[in-house]
């Protein structure tokens, strides 16, 4: 079988669908060519850019979801173009607006075959799922509220609705919190058992630790006030709990990714915890 | 055990097309030109078909100055079966089968 030489682009239509060709994986890169050929053979301008975006669609399709994952060039694309319209959002309609659609998507995504979802059928694993959804939930509710939003003497759903400028960084980080919990919760996830019980366990401790550190914005003083040494000592469980997480896993597994993921899921909900705060 | 799943109706149009003439080759475009679905429905079809072992692939040997070698497609013997098969329990009317693709073939 001759394996053909693809001309130089000849124009936008054809520019494009290559682009979207060369993003294919290995195994359907004649099939691409062969939509290129093909576009070369039809005429007209509408005719060929019509061609052209369902060869993209088509190209799109071969890329899509495996039991791996996404095409790590489509997966950033795709995950910038969500992130810059919650920031978008956010200039109009606040915090909470955008929040709630970027985590109703992850969570229609998480009970879908793919990156996050559906959820790995052991125990462990739900229940880690289900407690990260409730600190989302609870991020949630400390994003409608922090701005005095649900308060009933101006309350109304208009209040809802101020604009918020700036870089939403609360929002996107719990968007990134969010995302994280599905990946590694998943089916698909390379994470086992024994590193996501560890990161998520430590994680809790350190967002408890570090809850109970901070004090509360100018209002009240830290919950830790009352223990012996002003609680201070309850820092070693904020930075210690990653290497905690690690270490249990590493010597478990002998797995020297399992433990650095396991590090990484413990120091994952520390962030919350300055902006639960106050 | 394999679970053997029914073609889809583009599916069947496509198969129905590629059999009317079991030994010719055709190209990409002018099948879907015949069939009324747009290329980001045939390819799928087509890739799924290959990959199935129900159709054939060939690039063309001889193309016109200036212009890339086109694929080239024909269902293979066990291609040729299932439309047969299919064509059996297929819409009656192409009427019928035209409606459907315009209700689901816009990619």
């Amino acid at each position: 079988m001759v394996t053909p030489v693809t001309r130089p682009g000849r124009d936008a239509a054809d520019r494009l669908l290559a682009a979207a060709v060369r993003l294919l994986p290995v195994g359907r890169y004649q099939w691409g060519q062969a939509m290129q050929a093909e576009l070369a053979a039809v005429t007209g301008r509408t005719e060929r850019w019509r061609f052209a975006v369902g060869c993209m669609a088509a190209a799109v399709r071969q890329i899509a979801p495996t039991r791996v994952g996404w095409h790590p060039v489509l997966s950033a694309c795709v995950v910038a173009v969500v992130l810059a319209g919650e920031v978008a959002v956010t200039q109009v309609f606040g915090q909470t607006v955008p929040l709630v659609l970027v985590l109703a998507l992850l969570a229609w995504r998480g009970r879908r075959a793919g990156l996050f979802g559906p959820v790995r059928p052991d125990r462990a694993t739900r229940i880690v799922r289900a407690g990260g959804y409730v600190i989302v939930g609870l991020c949630l509710v400390f994003a409608a509220g922090s701005d005095g939003r649900f308060h009933a003497a101006t309350g109304g759903v208009a209040k809802l609705l101020r604009p918020d400028p700036g870089v939403p960084v609360f929002a996107l980080m719990v968007t990134f919190f969010a995302g994280l919990l599905l990946s590694v919760t998943a089916g698909t996830a390379s994470l086992g058992r024994t590193g996501l019980a560890a990161g998520a366990g430590a994680g809790a401790l350190a967002g408890v630790a570090a809850f109970v550190v901070l004090p509360f914005d100018r209002v009240a003083p830290p919950l830790a006030s009352g223990l012996p040494g002003q609680g201070q000592w309850l820092a070693l469980v904020v930075f210690g709990a990653p290497a905690g997480a690690a270490a249990v896993t590493g010597w478990r597994t002998r797995r020297g990714d399992q433990a650095v993921m396991a590090a990484l899921g413990a120091a994952t909900p520390r962030p919350w915890s300055p902006r639960c705060s106050g | 055990m394999t679970r053997t799943r029914r073609p889809s109706p583009q599916t069947v149009v496509v198969l129905d097309a590629l059999a009317g003439d079991p030994a010719g080759w055709r190209y990409g475009y002018e099948l879907g030109q015949q069939v009324g679905l747009k290329a980001g429905s045939l390819y799928p079809i087509l890739i799924r078909l290959c990959d199935r072992g129900l159709l054939e692939a060939a690039w063309e040997s001889d193309p016109p100055l200036g212009r890339p070698p086109r694929h080239l497609y024909r269902l293979t013997g066990a291609g040729v079966r299932l439309a047969a098969q299919v064509a059996v329990v297929a819409p009656a009317t192409t009427t019928e089968a035209r409606t459907r693709r315009q209700l689901r073939g816009a990619w």
